[in-house]
C-alpha cells in the first residue's frame, strides 16, 4: 500500500508531565499507605492525616490542575482554602493553640492578594470573580462562627469578616447587573 | 531627541504610496479603530492582522482600493465593538464532554478542505476575524457552574495557526477566554478542529464552508450564500444555537445507552492519541456502485468492511464487535441547530459470525435499518434528555467524577470503533471549483484502537481512519477490501506519532 505524508513533522509532543504525573501518583499512593499504617502501628497524634492533607494539595495545585476555569484567582481561592484547612489540622492535630491567630492572617493576606488581582483589570477578571465571592462568603461565615468559638481571641476574626464584607460590597458596587447575570449563569439548570 | 520610531514591512510599505492612498489608508483604520472596543492587547493584534492581510494584497499586486474593499472593517459588524455577555447552556449531547474530560482524553474532531492553491495565512486569519461574528457561540470559552458546565462569551481575536501538533489534539480550555476549537492551515488544506461541546460534524461543516467561502471572497472569487454557505454578514439566528434535542422530546417510550462490553482490537494503546491519521480516497461514484451492486448503502457497506477490519486486528475468536453509528438527527426533525444533534446506532456481530463481506453485509444492513428508525431515534433522544434532567440537580463536583467513571466503563466499552458518514457535502459551484477534496477525522476516545469516519465531496470519497495503536491490521485490511471491490484507493495520512 503506498503512503504519501500529508501532513508536516510535529513538535515532539511533550509527555513529562503525564509521566510526572503517573510516577509521582504512584509515590503519593505509597507514601499515603506507609503514612496511615505506620501511624497506626507506632499510635500517637494522628499526624499522618496532616502528610495525607499535604500530598493532596501538591497533588491538586501542581499535578492535576483543573481543566476548566483554571487562572489566577482560581486556582488562588483553592490554595487559600487548602492552606486554611492545613493550618487548621496541624493546629487541632499536633500543636493547638495559634491557629486562630495564623488562620485569619493568612486568610486575610490570601483576600488582598486576590482582590488586588481582581481590582486591577476588572474588564478581563469580571470573567473569574465567582471564586472570589465564594471565597469572601466562606470567609465571612467562617469567621463569624469563629468569633464564638474563640471568643476570647475575637478581633483577628472582626478584621477579616470586614475586610471580606468591604470587599464583597465592592465587587457588587463595581459589577451591579452583571454579577446577577454572572449568578444566572452559575446557577443555570438548563 | 527624536522619538525612534520601529519600522517594519508594513511602514515601509506605507512610506512608498502616494498622498492621496496614504489618506485612504488613515481613514480606513480610523473606521477600523470604532469597531474594536476590545482589550488593548487584541486590538493590536487585530490591527496587525488587517495591516498583514493589506501587505499580502501589495505583494500580489491588487491594488490599494481593492485590498480595502475587500478587508472593510464592516465586515466585523458590531462583534468587536460590544461587550462579551452572551452565554449558552450545552446541549444535552454536549453536556457529558466537559464532564467526562479528562487530562488525557479531550473530544475533538477535525474538518478539512484542500484548496486548489496554497492556503494564505494572513487572509485565512482575515477569513477567521471575518466569519466568527456569524457564528458567536463558537466565540465562547466554557466555564463551570453549579450544576452544569455552560459556554460564556470571549471577544477576543481567534488566531489562525500552522500545524504543529497531531491532528486533533487536545484544546487547551482552561485559561480565561479560552478557545474551543481552533483552524490550522498546512500547505493547501485549511482545518478545523472542534472540541465537541461547540457543535456536531453538521454544524462543524457549515463553519468550515463558511470560512471557506469568505477565505475565497478575500481572494477575489465571491461564493454566493447557499449549499450549507451561510451569509456571514447576516445576523445569527437564534435557532442556529438552539438545544433541539429538548424541543423534540415526545411520547413517554425512553430507551438506555446501557449495552453489553464489545471487544476491543488488539495492540498496545499508544500514549501519543491519535497516534497516526489514514485517509483513502476513492471515486464516490465507484464506492455507491459498489454498494448498490451488493442492494446496501455506502455507509451498510463501509460499515462491514470494518466488522471483517476488526476481526483482522484482533487475536480474539469469540465476542462481539460494536460498531457505533452516528446519526444526524436533522434528518428527522426539522431543525436549523448548528449546535450537536445527533445520536447513534449500534450495529454488532459476533466474530464467530464473520466469514465475508458478502456474508454480513445483509445482516448490517437490517441492523442499520432498524437502528436508525424513527421510534428507535425518539425512545434514543427522550432517553438522553430524560437522564439530564434526572440530575440535574446533582452538583458538578458530584457529577464530574461519577461520569468520568460511568462514561469510562458504558461509553467506550461499549463499542470497538466508530463509523460517522457525514455523507456528500455539497458546494456553491464556485467554491467547489477550488475545493479539491474534504476530509473528516474524529478523535480518539480510551479505548478504541482506530475511529472512523467518511465525507465526499466533489466526488471524492474520502474514509479517514485515527489510530490508537501501531498495529496496521485494521488499515491494511481496509485496503484489501477497497481494492476487492475494484476501487482505485489513493492512500495518504501522517506518519507515526510516538514510537
Amino acid at each position: 500500500m503506498d503512503f504519501e505524508i500529508v501532513y508536516p513533522k510535529i513538535k515532539k509532543q511533550s509527555l513529562a508531565m503525564l509521566r510526572l504525573r503517573y510516577i509521582v501518583g504512584l509515590i503519593f499512593l505509597a507514601a499515603s499507605a506507609a503514612c496511615v499504617i505506620v501511624n497506626l502501628a507506632v499510635g500517637g497524634k494522628a499526624w499522618s492525616v496532616i502528610a495525607l492533607w499535604g500530598m493532596y494539595m501538591v497533588w491538586t495545585l501542581v499535578l492535576r490542575q483543573p481543566l476548566v476555569e483554571r487562572n489566577l484567582i482560581s486556582q488562588g481561592v483553592r490554595l487559600a482554602v487548602m492552606t486554611g484547612i492545613l493550618l487548621v489540622l496541624i493546629d487541632r492535630l499536633l500543636y493547638p493553640g495559634w491557629a486562630a491567630f495564623v488562620v485569619p492572617i493568612v486568610s486575610y493576606a490570601a483576600l488582598i492578594v486576590l482582590a488586588i488581582l481582581f481590582f486591577v483589570n476588572v474588564s478581563k477578571q469580571r470573567h473569574n470573580v465567582m471564586p472570589l465571592i465564594i471565597l469572601t462568603v466562606l470567609v465571612i461565615v467562617g469567621s463569624t462562627i469563629a468569633m464564638f468559638v474563640f471568643s476570647e481571641t475575637r478581633w483577628p476574626m472582626i478584621v477579616l469578616a470586614v475586610t471580606a464584607a468591604v470587599l464583597l460590597i465592592a465587587t457588587v458596587f463595581i459589577l451591579k447587573t452583571r454579577l446577577i447575570s454572572e449568578l444566572v449563569k452559575r446557577f443555570h439548570l438548563r | 531627541m527624536s522619538k525612534k520610531v520601529k519600522t517594519t514591512e508594513y511602514t515601509d510599505y506605507v512610506l512608498t504610496l502616494g498622498e492621496e492612498e496614504r489618506a485612504e489608508l488613515d481613514a480606513f483604520f480610523k473606521v477600523l479603530d470604532r469597531h474594536l472596543a476590545i482589550g488593548r492587547e487584541w486590538k493590536r493584534q487585530l490591527v496587525h492582522d488587517f495591516e498583514a492581510a493589506i501587505l499580502w494584497y501589495a505583494k500580489n499586486g491588487v491594488p490599494l482600493g481593492t485590498a480595502l474593499e475587500r478587508l472593510s472593517p464592516m465586515k466585523l459588524g458590531g462583534f468587536y465593538s460590544r461587550p462579551a455577555d452572551d452565554w449558552y447552556p450545552l446541549d444535552a449531547a454536549a453536556k457529558v464532554y466537559p464532564l467526562s474530560m479528562s487530562h488525557k482524553q479531550m473530544a475533538v474532531f477535525r474538518l478539512s478542505a484542500y484548496l486548489d492553491e496554497d492556503v494564505a495565512p494572513e487572509l485565512l486569519q482575515m477569513a477567521l476575524t471575518f466569519t466568527i461574528k456569524r457564528f458567536p457561540f463558537f466565540a465562547t470559552t466554557i466555564k463551570n457552574g453549579v450544576f452544569w458546565h455552560y459556554i460564556d462569551a470571549a471577544k477576543r481575536r481567534f488566531p489562525v495557526e500552522p500545524e504543529s501538533t497531531v491532528p486533533c489534539a487536545d484544546i487547551n480550555v482552561s485559561l480565561t477566554g479560552s478557545k474551543s476549537f481552533r483552524v490550522l492551515y498546512y500547505k493547501n488544506r485549511v482545518s478545523c478542529e472542534f472540541f465537541h461541546i461547540l457543535t456536531d460534524g453538521t454544524g462543524g461543516m457549515i463553519f468550515l464552508k463558511s470560512l471557506t467561502a469568505e477565505y475565497l471572497r478575500l481572494r477575489g472569487e465571491a461564493v454566493p450564500a447557499e449549499k450549507g454557505v451561510l451569509d456571514i454578514d447576516g445576523l445569527p439566528d437564534a435557532a442556529e444555537s438552539a438545544d433541539d434535542f429538548s424541543k423534540c422530546v415526545s411520547g413517554r417510550k425512553s430507551s438506555g445507552f446501557v449495552d453489553k462490553p464489545a471487544i476491543q482490537m488488539g495492540g498496545k494503546l499508544s500514549a501519543v492519541k491519535p497516534c497516526q491519521v489514514i485517509h483513502f480516497d476513492m471515486d464516490a461514484g465507484a464506492l455507491h456502485q459498489a454498494a448498490r451492486e451488493r442492494g446496501a448503502s455506502v455507509t451498510a457497506l463501509v460499515t462491514a468492511m470494518m466488522f471483517i477490519c476488526c476481526k483482522a486486528a484482533t487475536d480474539r475468536q469469540h465476542g462481539t464487535v460494536h460498531i457505533q453509528v452516528p446519526v444526524n438527527m436533522r434528518n428527522y426533525f426539522p431543525s436549523k441547530t448548528l449546535r450537536n444533534f445527533s445520536l447513534y446506532a449500534n450495529v454488532h456481530l459476533d466474530l464467530e459470525e464473520m466469514h465475508s463481506l458478502d456474508a454480513i453485509l445483509p445482516e448490517v444492513t437490517r441492523q442499520l435499518k432498524e437502528g436508525v428508525a424513527f421510534d428507535k431515534m425518539q425512545e434514543m433522544m427522550n432517553g438522553a434528555v430524560k437522564l439530564v434532567r434526572s440530575v440535574k440537580l446533582v452538583p458538578l463536583f458530584i457529577k464530574c467524577p461519577v461520569a468520568r467513571v460511568v462514561y469510562g466503563f458504558l461509553g467506550d466499552r461499549a463499542f470497538t470503533t466508530t463509523l460517522s458518514n457525514l455523507g456528500v457535502v455539497e458546494l456553491p459551484q464556485e467554491m467547489a471549483r477550488h475545493v479539491k477534496k474534504m476530509d473528516f477525522v474524529l478523535g480518539t476516545v480510551a479505548l478504541a484502537r482506530a475511529a472512523c469516519s467518511m465525507v465526499t465531496v466533489n466526488g471524492v470519497a474520502t474514509l479517514s481512519v485515527a489510530k490508537l495503536t501501531r498495529d496496521p491490521s485494521f488499515e491494511e485490511r481496509m485496503y484489501a477490501l477497497l481494492r476487492e471491490l475494484g476501487l482505485e484507493v489513493k492512500v495518504s495520512g501522517s506518519e507515526l506519532y510516538g514510537f
